[in-house]
């Protein structure tokens, strides 16, 4: 199978075709930590709510 | 039918099956789309008319596909809302809302990137890119809405309702490229009917869609076991739960 890779950096589209991964993958990321920040969040939550029974 | 619907829906079940699948989503999600952008990006040919920008496609066609995917997803949840009362739905939709709107903005991102080498401008108000603009703006309200409520009891139905108002705008950016004679090409691939593309660029692109739709799957399965924990943390189950 043939790499098109070095085509692709000398062509005229290497800015928009980057740039278009580049926000793929920023947006991505954003999801993820958006995730994981939530999922430790209600971990910290339900921990002091375990330790305040009466509340 | 229903018999189902409530026992999935139960919030205990739902937890410990989303679990599983959301891991599930997570693993496929990550290969499929290293698999998918990496054969894209390197290992696909580039078009004869489009030149290298075609491979954007390769992100702007499942963003495009899974912005109105989870649109249509959100209203099966309201309906499951407002008819059956399945609170697991409501929280569903308010979750998958955020997915939603980024897969909306990044189908825009790309499209706009794509259309300045090719059309030769950033934008045009073509039907479909504006049915997607609003598409857009109804998630971003819906999200607003929902901060706005709040922990509100209501806000499940009202969320529903607005939801509901507004999948008017899918068929029109589903149609438009037939109904009106717009800059925006047609389909290129149909569920129903056989694709109009070389396997050369269909695989990377089923692929990436792959990847996409599981990334959508894992964060919308993550964000509601979330929501259901924060809305459930006074019963016996969530108190029984261990955390690594």
């Amino acid at each position: 199978m043939m790499c098109y890779l070095s085509e692709l950096m000398h062509s005229k589209y290497a800015l928009y075709v980057g740039g278009s991964y580049l926000t793929a993958a920023v947006s991505f990321l954003w999801v993820f930590y958006r995730v994981k920040s939530s999922q430790h969040h209600i971990q910290l939550f339900l921990k002091k709510s375990l330790q305040q029974p009466y509340e | 039918m229903l018999n189902f619907l409530y026992a999935w829906g139960a919030p205990k079940t739902f937890y410990h099956y989303s679990k599983v699948l959301s891991k599930g989503f997570g693993i496929v999600s990550i290969l499929a789309l290293l698999f998918g952008w990496v054969w894209g990006l390197c290992y696909s040919p580039s078009d004869y008319q489009q030149g290298d920008s075609v491979r954007i496609m390769y992100i702007h066609v499942p963003a495009a596909f899974l912005s109105l995917s989870i649109y249509a997803f959100m209203a099966s949840c309201a309906l499951v809302t407002l008819v059956w009362r399945i609170k697991i739905a409501g929280l569903l939709l308010k979750s998958a809302a955020l997915v939603g709107l980024v897969m909306t903005l990044l189908a825009l991102v790309t499209g706009s990137l794509w259309g300045k080498p090719t059309w030769g401008a950033w934008w045009v108000w073509d039907a479909r890119l504006t049915g997607e603009l609003i598409l857009l703006f109804i998630y971003a309200g819906l999200l607003a809405l929902d901060n706005t409520l709040g922990e509100n009891p209501a806000s499940d139905k009202i969320v529903a309702i607005i939801c509901w108002i507004g999948l008017l705008d899918l068929p029109i950016i589903h149609y438009s490229v037939q109904w009106w004679n717009t800059l925006h090409q047609g389909s290129s691939l149909l569920v129903m009917a056989k694709p109009k593309i070389h396997a050369s660029m269909l695989y990377p692109l089923l692929c990436s869609l792959l990847g996409m739709l599981c990334f959508a799957g894992w964060a919308i399965l993550s964000l509601t076991q979330v929501a259901l924990l924060k809305r459930e943390y006074r019963q016996q189950w969530v108190k029984t739960l261990e955390f690594k």
